[in-house]
Formats: structure tokens, sequence, C-alpha cells
């Protein structure tokens, strides 16, 4: 099958999950046309489909970012340690300034934009680290400690945290694609991830060169430091971004872009930037599905959903590709 | 030979890293069309002459010259194109995929390919004969094979000086011999000034213009036919 028939059929497969994400629910919004249901619609289930639509997608290709720049299967937003700043931003929004009435237009804006914040504080961080090291790997290895590092830091928060905050950080921390419904605020996430992953596409031929290694993509003509620097601020911000909207998702970031390589049969980022989107944007809207199907007691944790299908798929692919 | 401007100029050079000196007072020439070896037991600075000549380390005093020009990093790649010892790995990419990539530094932002580019590619594809394994993924080809390719690369590079590390630091003596062949066939016939790095002695009698000698902290020249076991003790 050729790239465009096998994008025609993700495309399709997307709109029907797009179609799926707004009808269930509680309540089957289609034949079902009551008021209620519809405002249902309109309050809830389309902010949080496009949520999942644009943030599935989003962390996905920060995945494939740090993928290529490590030249490491195993590389995610999470790796790295920017999901943790994140979290630390979180978690002072919560623990240290929730009562004070210090906020931005919403408290719940102030903490994303602490999470955001935190993410590029990381980032930052890991950009000036990168300057002293020569390779790629030892960034990723220096990217673990500061997330084991942040995460000591956040734990302390939450050690000294009252109850009431303890339980909104913890229920931040699973997941969810409906933490933010509201359209005025919306936008400010969405906006900002749709520009990044554009960005993304003028990226493509740093990200082949950065295939074949670090030796030949700088005796090909690419400027290493530059790119790696606007490479990580981009997963930087996507991730912050995302994060603040969600809260940590796991797997999505490293399970996507296998699963498009192995879709499309090619590491050329010409096309695996676009397939990457389309099934992080699908995964995202599976993982949306599955978490409120009907008949559940309430939605199950989005982290719980993700990892239960991506684990999986990580293995598989490790399989299938003889990367053991 | 001796009337030419030449490609490669090391001039007063010092080569090392955290100020170690590792060569000192280098200055050589490499005309268009030679094909040279560089040689020296292990840990005589080889490898750093290359890093230093490629500016991924800097030098300790002296230059590099390229014609009569000093080049930044990124303006090598219309002067050099490299060749590494080891084997890179990359899902899905052909043969034509892997030397399409040396065309990047010619193309616009997005890496695409003009007609001219594909022209290119398919006459380095010609020109190594490598039609019938055009298609093959590259993780699928044999290590002489894929180093073959690797230098096709090069040659889409369409620069003036090819550097190779090692090239054949891994391969069996069938293959050995076939990449020796193809590096004489490009200094004679495409005209390329070729610096590769290698321990194998019979290949630089027979076949390169020069030696460059890395021994106790210098680096003479030899007529390759010259060269001997024992200029190593």
């Amino acid at each position: 099958m050729s790239f465009v028939n096998k994008f025609i059929g993700l495309s399709i497969i997307l709109l029907l999950l797009l179609f799926v994400g707004v009808s269930l629910g509680s309540v089957l919004a289609f034949p079902d046309f009551s008021d209620e249901t519809t405002l249902n619609i309109f309050k809830l289930r389309i902010p949080r489909t496009i949520t999942a639509l644009v943030c599935g997608a989003g962390i996905a290709i920060a995945g494939l970012l740090m993928q290529t720049l490590f030249r490491n299967p195993l590389a995610g937003p999470s790796v790295l340690g920017i999901s943790s700043g994140s979290s630390l931003g979180v978690a002072l929004g919560i623990f240290i300034l929730n009562g004070t009435g210090i906020s931005i237009i919403s408290e719940r804006l102030t903490v994303s934009t602490l999470a955001v914040i935190g993410a590029l504080a990381v980032t930052f961080l890991l950009l000036f680290v990168s300057k002293y090291l020569r390779k790629s790997n030892t960034l990723l290895i220096v990217g673990l400690m500061v997330g084991y590092f942040v995460s000591s830091i956040v734990n302390v928060f939450s050690f000294y945290g009252n109850k009431t905050n303890l339980q909104s950080f913890v229920y931040w921390g699973l997941g969810s694609f409906d933490k933010e419904v509201d359209f005025a605020i919306l936008p400010y996430y969405y906006v900002p991830v749709i520009l990044l992953i554009v960005i993304v596409f003028l990226l493509q031929k740093p990200l082949n060169l950065l295939l074949m290694g670090e030796k030949y993509a700088v005796s090909l003509g690419l400027n290493i430091k530059r790119n790696r620097f606007i490479i990580i601020l981009v997963v930087g911000l996507l991730t912050g971004l995302i994060t603040a909207l969600c809260g940590p998702i796991a797997f999505l970031g490293i399970a996507t872009p296998h699963l498009a390589r192995n879709f499309i049969s090619s590491s050329n980022h010409k096309h695996v930037i676009p397939f990457t989107i389309m099934l992080g944007a699908c995964l995202g809207l599976i993982c949306d599905i599955i978490s409120r199907l009907p008949g559940l007691d309430g939605n199950l944790p989005l982290n719980a959903v993700t990892s239960f299908i991506g684990a999986p798929l990580v293995i598989w692919i490790i399989f299938k590709n003889k990367m053991v | 030979m001796e009337n030419q401007t030449p490609i490669l100029s090391l001039t007063n050079l010092e080569v090392g890293y955290n100020s170690k000196s590792l060569l000192s007072a280098v200055n050589l020439n490499a005309n268009k069309g030679e094909l040279i070896a560089l040689m020296g037991l292990n840990g005589t600075g080889k490898t750093t002459l290359f890093k230093t000549i490629l500016k991924e380390t800097p030098s300790l005093s002296g230059k590099v010259l390229f014609g009569d020009k000093e080049l930044e990093i990124n303006q090598l790649q219309s002067q050099i194109s490299v060749v590494y010892t080891e084997r890179i790995s990359i899902y899905g990419f052909s043969v034509t995929d892997m030397i399409a990539m040396g065309r990047m530094p010619h193309t616009n932002r997005f890496g695409k390919l003009t007609a001219k580019d594909k022209e290119v590619i398919h006459t380095s594809i010609k020109s190594l004969k490598l039609e019938d394994i055009a298609e093959t993924q590259i993780d699928n080809l044999s290590d002489g094979q894929f180093q073959k390719v690797m230098i096709a690369r090069a040659l889409a590079q369409e620069t003036t000086i090819l550097l190779l590390d090692e090239p054949t630091a891994f391969l069996d003596i069938k293959n050995k011999k076939m990449i020796h062949e193809l590096l004489v066939d490009l200094s004679q016939n495409h005209n390329k000034t070729i610096l590769v790095s290698t321990h194998d002695l019979s290949f630089c009698q027979s076949h390169c213009d020069k030696v460059w000698l890395a021994k106790e902290g210098k680096l003479s020249e030899k007529l390759g036919k010259e060269i001997k076991e024992l200029d190593f003790d």
C-alpha cells in the first residue's frame, strides 16, 4: 500500500474515532438529540475529544524528536526529566500557591503555567549541560538523573502537603483529557501545540541527517548545536503544555513513533512526521474512548489506559524488529 | 604535481587534545587526484588529525587550509566528504536513500531532491556498480557492500576531498581489495583527493601516491612505493 493510501486510511479511522469520541459517554449522543445531550457534547465531549486529538499528536511528535535526537528507541518526553519538571511546577502550584490568591486568569491556568515553566526549566538546564557534552546518549543519562532529582523534590512537597492538596496532585498525576474543558482557556494550549507541530515539519531535513549519527550529520553540514537547541526547545514546550493540560501521559510518546515507522516501513521523517501525528491523534482518541467506555463507574485514569496499550505495544515492536 | 595549488594544506599544524600535543610542526600538502594513506601505530594521533581537519577538535596551533582558505565547520561539507569505520543502521533506508543523504548539503530546507540531485545519485550508483542492490535495505547489506554504499554517498556529495577513517577495518580480504580498488579508481578517474587512514602496508606500497606517517610526534611524508615496515620502528 502506498504512503498516500495509508494516509487516507488513517484519516478515515481518525474521523471515525472523532465521531465515536463525541458520541460516547454516559449517554450515547446519537440518536439522542435532547438539549441536555447537545449541551453535554458541546460543553464536555468536544473539548475533551479535541484535547485527546491535539495532545495525542503532540506528545507522539515530542517522542519522535527525542528518539531521533538521541538515536535511542527508548527515548521519550518522560525520560529526559521534562515531564518531571512539569510535575514540579504543578506541585509548586498545588502545594505552595494554593490558597495564596496568586493566579493567572484562573487557578487552573496558573498551575499550568507553572508546569510549562517547570518543563522549560529542566529543558534549559539540559541545554546548558549539553554544551559540555559531545554525545547525546550522555545527555539522555543526565536527563534521567535530573528527572530523579526533580521527582525527589516533588516527593518532599507531597510528604509535607495537606490531604486535600495531595489528593488533587495525585489526581493530576493520573492524567485525563478533560482536566480543562473551558473553550475560553483551551486555545492557550491548542494554538502553541499546533504551531510547534507545524515547526517540526520544518525540521525534517535535520532530523533525517541525525538518523546517520552526529558525526555524519555534521559532515553533511548540520549545525548540530543549533538544531539540538531547537529540537529540545520544541520537546520542552510540547511536553510542558501537554503535561499541564492532561497530566503526565505515559508511553504514547515512546510507542507511537515506533508504530508509525513500522506502519510505513521507513524512518524518513518526510513520511514519519505526518504518520506519527495521525497515529498519535488516533491513539489519543482510542485511549480517551477506552477510559470512558459505557458501563464503567466514572472515568479510568488516562495514564493507566496509555500504559495498558503502550507497554505491550513497545514490547511487540521490540520483538518484531528483533531488537533483543 | 609540484606546480598545483594544494587542495589541502596543513601549515605549522599542531594537533592534540586537552593541551596534550600528539603531532606538531606538520607542514604537508595534498594535491588534486592524490591517494594519500595516513599511517602510524595506534595512539600516534591519526584520528586526532582527522578530527582537526574536520574541525571536530580545535588545533593547538597552525592552520588547515582548503585551497588558500580556512573554513568553518559549517562550510566543510562543500569540500570534504567522510566515511567512518563504524556501520550505522537506519530502519527502512534503502541503498538509494542512503546515497541521497550525500545530496543533503545541496538541497533546500526540506531536503527535497531536484532533478540534478537525482541524476548525481544515479551516477554515483552507476559508478560504484550498485544498480542491483539500489533498492535493498541498508540493514541487509554485507559489511563490504555497506562501505561501498557509504563511499557512493560520499561521491554524491560532490566534494574535492574524500576522507576515510579506516574504512576496511572490519572487512575480509576480498572486500578490502574491492574497497582499495575503488579508492584507486576514484582518485585516478574521478580526480578525487583521497586521504585514508589504514594499517594495510601492501595497499600503500602498491596503490597510494603518498603516505603520511605519524611517528614520535611528527608527521612525515613518503612515497607510497617507498614505505617499509621498518619505518614504523
